[in-house]
């Protein structure tokens, strides 16, 4: 459990959020993935919703280069919006507020 | 092939040297110009055989699907890996136009998906860079002028 702890203690800052004080889309997927490592899988989601599609994505990626499935292309590229879809989301929901105060 | 039909004359030193090989076996011999390197281009043979991958299709899908991870560099590197996947796979498309019976059907889906992927990650990398644009803008307007909209009218 030590390297989590060690991963916690040197996330990368968002350079975006460091600035300008606004969140970008791949604001909070560090979190979300100590989250998920440390296994609160309900906070993963909470802090970043987009992070499961993504870890499928690439993972069916992984397999899809090493197997050649019959389907895997198509089956990447529907991952692809599905994931993108859920991350542009969040990202709008977190930015409303900028737009009502 | 052979050392009994070299593709040129034995070298001969420009001092004027021992022209009867003095390294005891003709270094040109196998001379790799020799063989005819088109002699497996698919273009030419047996299409229904060996069938070839689509170009970059692998380098195409990648590039297109590790965009969504790069989203958090204004844009930047989404739009760099965008471009470039698309002329690849514009390219590929062009040689599988050119000649479907050659390449794999499965890496030409490959590149297919790749490029759709691509295609949505440079449109939406450019919008998210027009948004940052924007913010600067408004973030040093908000710095120098003291107000958003003091100084409009």
């Amino acid at each position: 459990m030590s390297w989590i702890d060690w991963l916690e203690q040197h996330l990368l800052v968002c350079p975006n959020k460091y600035f300008f004080g606004l969140e970008c889309p791949g604001c909070g997927m560090q979190r979300s993935v100590i989250a998920l490592l440390k296994g609160n899988i309900l906070e993963s989601l909470q802090l970043y919703p987009g992070l499961f599609p993504i870890i499928f994505t690439l993972v069916m990626l992984g397999l899809h280069l090493r197997y050649q499935y019959k389907n895997g292309a198509k089956i990447l590229q529907y991952s692809y919006i599905v994931s993108l879809s859920i991350v542009i989301g969040s990202f709008v929901v977190k930015q409303v507020h900028l737009f009502n105060p | 092939m052979s050392e009994n039909n070299p593709p040129f004359p034995p070298n001969t030193p420009p001092g004027g040297g021992n022209p009867n090989n003095p390294y005891g076996q003709n270094p040109y011999g196998q001379n790799p110009y020799q063989q005819n390197p088109y002699q497996q281009n698919p273009y030419q043979q047996n299409p229904m055989g060996m069938q070839q991958n689509v170009p970059n299709s692998t380098a195409i899908l990648v590039l297109g699907i590790v965009s969504i991870v790069m989203c958090w560099c204004y844009g930047i590197i989404g739009l760099g890996c965008g471009i470039a996947a698309l002329i690849m796979a514009a390219k590929s498309m062009r040689a599988y136009k050119e000649n479907p019976s050659a390449y794999t059907t499965s890496s030409y889906n490959n590149a297919k998906a790749g490029r759709i992927c691509a295609i949505i990650g440079t449109i939406l990398s450019g919008l998210y860079m027009i948004y940052i644009i924007v913010i600067f803008a408004f973030v040093g307007t908000a710095i120098l002028g003291g107000g958003l909209f003091d100084n409009m009218y």
